[in-house]
């Protein structure tokens, strides 16, 4: 913006030359011109650190200095829209400022801000007009970052706890609102979302935490908004392949069993373990992990048929090795030992009690029982 | 086994053993690993981590971390070099630290390396166990390892389990396929037995080591002698049987005459034979491996006909296996319990069963033309009551013996039955023991969440009963209604990893301590990988017993699954 005036000093250099017989002239301080320049032309939000720089002209090439005015304003284009006093301001060529909340009566939203620039060379001569800059300010939207538990896998009728960590840079980030909505994969589909299970605070952020339980597999998608007081919104959406739990399966144990009927018996001359050394399982595997504190354990279900009978009978053991002691019995007895596990969601097993193993899944490499047929000696 | 287990600090890049700064080798890779002097610190000493670096470009800058293994606490350190190559800390408790170092500045990629240095409190040798691996591909290997004591962790840095050989053998009679048991065992690794089945067509699979194997074979056929076979599996697919010798022999009942009905067993050479039943007149014969020389190593088992209330015996000697075998019992005198009352306090005790159990010194005797041996005997006989509680025939020496009373599922109790004069007219199966002791930690603090077995011991294990299982409450209590009369041994364990394993051993129910208390832990980590395949992901690691003998041998301390980079983490270990 470039504004000249005359200085009436400069008319009457003229006239006194001439008188005096001498002809001087002392050259016209010429008045700077400025410009104010946004290094952005991002939209500006409440809380935004703004930088703008002053571009000034001096005709005689004069230091020049600077006076700004930041206003805050609910309508920038006239003063009286604008608080009475600068909020910010400087004498420097660049200046950087935080958009305030709001304005000075802490009130009132700030909606826009009135920047004010003034410049005077070193003789004085100040550039008219002032430069003025409205900059429009907006509600930011609140930040949100969602996510859900890491698992292997995401088992029906099992919780998974959903995470949604959010912050507002213009807005108390208590009074943001929070909702959650889950779309289900098919429309008779259940759900339980509980309470807030965590809320873990920090300066800038809130963190909450449901323990979302879905009760029918396929897709869900749970949406997640948050909500300043102005109404700016932001969505997340947490998208969960929930599927059926699978059965456990007997992965490592010891001896190895004779399943094959035409094989012999396992000798059993001294004590003797039996144990599974490991479950596979989505929910309760064994050996468990303790510090997963979503995972279970296996249960094991031993049961034994002693020599001379024809059927199994518990042996109250849960763990998951059983020793025998051939003591207990008489050389040539033939026993079967058997064991069958299960995961929190038992499956009764229909097979046969003739049959060594036994899996929910027919033809399945995946059992559920084991049976050791034993012989004494 | 071969030189299966290496011990390796976990390293990136090929290991270069040169320190400091390599030559300016640009197209080499860089390589980095870290070196520890003293290489084995103990608590009180500075430790100097190096890193050594080969094939750089450039002058890195180094980023080193030291932190605790047990709690992941940084550790501060100073700069041990004048370009920070290497770096000094203090450990200030003695356990394992995670060290590792990133090259950051060089103009070619410089591998992340970390390592594990163990601060032991002395040098105190440490406590052996067993480590023994379970992975898919390999068959089960073990090493023995010492653990330091006192420490709060410690790394045990990598195993490399041979990969396996997978076979497939045959069990064979001649031309005919026998189906049998089978079991192979490494020379160098007696606890690592693989057992198998062949089929109906004799064939079995088994995945073994490249070690020489003893095939122990246990043909299904009555007929057919098991042996044992020394191979390493390179050429010898078929394992044929035979019927071996036939070794006879008679038994003697008190008194002389033939005893019917008994089984016989003789284990030759660690060979055991047929099992064979006396005919009427007491005699047998078994089929066994035919033994060179004929005087060889042989033990004999006898197991009398339940109702004839003789002990089982054994014997073990010397013995010409060519001469018939005369095993005759000593002049025992029986009682018969029959007709005696079961009660628990003035009531009957219906359906009960009653086992017997106890030993007799000098209960046989054998001999084999003329070489004698003297034979143990075990009292092992079982009668059920009626509904009046009134015991049926129930024979046994005339001896001290314990009555182990089976009231019902999970009632025990255990009475002692004088039977040197008369059998008794009652016996009484003392009500349970309400034992409810407390668990404590270390700082004995009640300690909720923990698993408690009581493992029967002696009588009662004699009897077959089974572990009772209970999980302390938050007040740290447990409840068991355990045998009067009865021995147990408590293992306590914490599936929530903040003590170690314990136990405590041959407690009496009436005797049980109000607290059961666990040690503190220490943690053990390793990594497992298969030769030739990489990590060993979800293979079972069990620490063992080393001294251990019997069935203890086999009960792991603990037992973990590696992760998907074969890293294993016992996060509790006892450490006597």
């Amino acid at each position: 913006m470039v504004a000249t005036r005359v200085n009436p000093v400069s008319r009457l250099l003229p006239v006194l030359a001439l008188s005096t017989g001498c002809f001087y002239v002392d050259p016209i301080n010429q008045r700077p011109s400025i410009e104010i320049t946004a290094r952005t032309s991002d939209a500006v939000f409440r809380g935004d650190s703004v930088t703008l720089d002053a571009n000034a002209n001096d005709p005689e090439g004069q230091q020049i200095k600077f006076t700004w005015r930041v206003y805050a304003c609910t309508d920038a284009t006239t003063p009286a829209g604008c608080d009475v006093m600068p909020f910010g301001g400087g004498p420097n060529a660049t200046l950087t400022f935080t958009v305030p909340v709001a304005r000075e009566d802490q009130a009132i939203d700030v909606t826009a801000i009135r920047v004010v620039l003034e410049a005077e060379d070193d003789h004085g001569a100040t550039a008219k007009p002032e430069s003025v800059l409205v900059i429009p300010i907006g509600d930011a939207p609140p930040a949100l970052t969602v996510g859900k538990a890491t698992r292997s896998s995401y088992v029906v009728n099992t919780p998974v706890t959903l995470f949604a960590k959010y912050s507002d840079a213009d807005d108390d980030v208590n009074l943001v609102a929070i909702d959650w909505h889950v779309f289900t994969p098919v429309q008779s589909a259940t759900f339980t979302l509980d309470d807030t299970i965590a809320d873990p605070i920090d300066a800038t952020h809130l963190q909450r935490a449901k323990k979302f339980v879905p009760m029918a597999t396929g897709s869900w998608d749970v949406l997640v908004t948050v909500t300043d007081p102005l109404g700016a919104a932001t969505e997340g959406h947490i998208n969960i392949d929930v599927a059926a739990d699978l059965p456990p399966c007997i992965a490592t144990y010891e001896p190895t069993a004779p399943l094959d009927l035409a094989s012999p018996p396992l000798p059993m001359s001294t004590p003797k373990r039996f144990s599974i050394s490991k479950v596979t399982d989505d929910l309760d595997p064994y050996p468990s992990d303790p510090t997963d504190a979503f995972l279970g354990t296996a249960t094991f279900a031993w049961s034994v048929m002693e020599p001379g009978a024809s059927t199994f009978a518990p042996l109250g053991v849960t763990s998951n090795s059983v020793e025998l002691d051939p003591a207990a019995y008489t050389v040539g007895d033939q026993l079967e030992l058997r064991v069958d596990i299960a995961d929190r969601n038992p499956v009764t097993l229909t097979c046969p009690d003739s049959d060594l193993t036994c899996s929910v899944v027919a033809g399945s490499m995946c059992i559920q029982r084991l049976t050791w047929r034993v012989e004494v000696r | 086994m071969r030189a299966l287990w290496i011990v390796v600090l976990i390293a990136a890049g090929c290991g270069a053993s040169d320190a400091g700064i390599g030559p300016n080798d640009a197209g080499n890779n860089c390589t980095v690993f870290i070196s520890f002097d003293p290489p084995a610190p103990t608590l009180g000493m500075s430790v100097r981590a190096i890193a050594n670096v080969a094939n750089v470009n450039g002058l890195p800058a180094f980023e080193w971390t030291v932190k605790r293994h047990d709690t992941n606490a940084d550790v501060s350190f100073t700069p041990g070099a004048a370009n920070d190559s290497a770096v000094i800390f203090d450990p200030p408790v003695a356990g394992a630290y995670d060290v590792a170092v990133n090259l950051t500045m060089s103009s070619n990629a410089c591998p992340f390396a970390q390592a594990q240095v163990n601060v032991l409190n002395d040098n105190t040798p440490g406590t052996k166990y067993r480590l023994r691996v379970l992975a898919s591909g390999a068959p089960p290997q073990e090493k023995t390892i010492q653990i330091p004591k006192g420490l709060t962790s410690y790394a045990f840095g990598g195993d490399a389990l041979a990969a396996g050989t997978p076979i497939t053998a045959m069990v064979t009679h001649g031309a005919a396929r026998m189906p049998a048991y089978v079991r192979i065992t490494p020379m160098p690794a007696p606890d690592e037995s693989i057992e198998a089945y062949s089929d109906g067509m004799g064939v079995f699979h088994a995945t073994v080591t490249s070690d020489l194997q003893t095939v122990l074979v246990i043909p299904a056929s009555t007929t057919l002698a098991p042996r044992t076979f020394t191979t390493d599996f390179s050429t010898s697919q078929a394992f044929d049987v035979d019927a071996g010798a036939a070794i006879s022999g008679i038994v003697k009942a008190p008194g002389g005459t033939g005893l019917a009905g008994a089984h016989v067993q003789l284990t030759v050479g660690g060979v055991p034979s047929t099992l064979a039943q006396t005919a009427a007149d007491g005699t047998f014969t078994v089929q066994a491996v035919t033994p060179t020389p004929s005087a060889s190593d042989i033990a004999i088992d006898v197991t009398p006909p339940s109702a004839s209330g003789l002990p089982r015996l054994s014997a073990s000697g010397t013995f010409d296996a060519t001469k018939s075998f005369s095993i005759a019992y000593a002049s025992l005198t029986l009682r018969d319990l029959a007709g005696a009352q079961v009660m628990r306090g003035a009531a009957a005790v219906p359906n009960a069963t009653v086992t017997l159990v106890g030993t007799v010194s000098g209960a046989g005797q054998i001999n084999v033309n003329g070489t004698m041996a003297s034979a143990t005997g075990a009292i092992h006989v079982t009668a059920m009551t009626n509904a009046s509680g009134i015991l049926p025939s129930l024979k046994a020496p005339a001896l001290g013996v314990s009555a182990v009373i089976q009231v019902a599922a999970g009632d025990l109790a255990v009475a002692s039955v004088d039977l040197s004069t008369a059998p008794p007219a009652t016996i009484q199966a003392l009500a349970n023991v309400m034992a409810r002791p407390e668990v404590d930690d270390f700082n004995n603090q009640p300690l909720a969440g923990v698993t408690v077995d009581a493992v029967p011991v002696g009588d009662l294990a004699l009897a077959g009963a089974q572990p009772i299982r209970a999980t302390s409450d938050v007040n740290g209590a447990v409840a068991f209604a355990l045998a009067a009369g009865g021995k147990y041994d408590f293992r306590l364990h914490d599936p929530q990893t903040r003590v170690a394993p314990s136990v405590v051993a041959n407690v009496a129910s009436a005797s049980v301590p109000a607290s059961l208390a666990m040690l503190a832990a220490t943690i053990v980590s390793g990594d497992v990988e298969i030769n030739g395949s990489g990590p060993a992901a979800n293979a079972v690691v069990q620490l063992l017993c080393f001294s251990c003998g019997g069935v203890e041998r086999t009960r792991p301390i603990v037992e973990v699954t590696t992760d998907a980079s074969g890293h294993y983490h016992y996060p509790a270990v006892k450490l006597p």
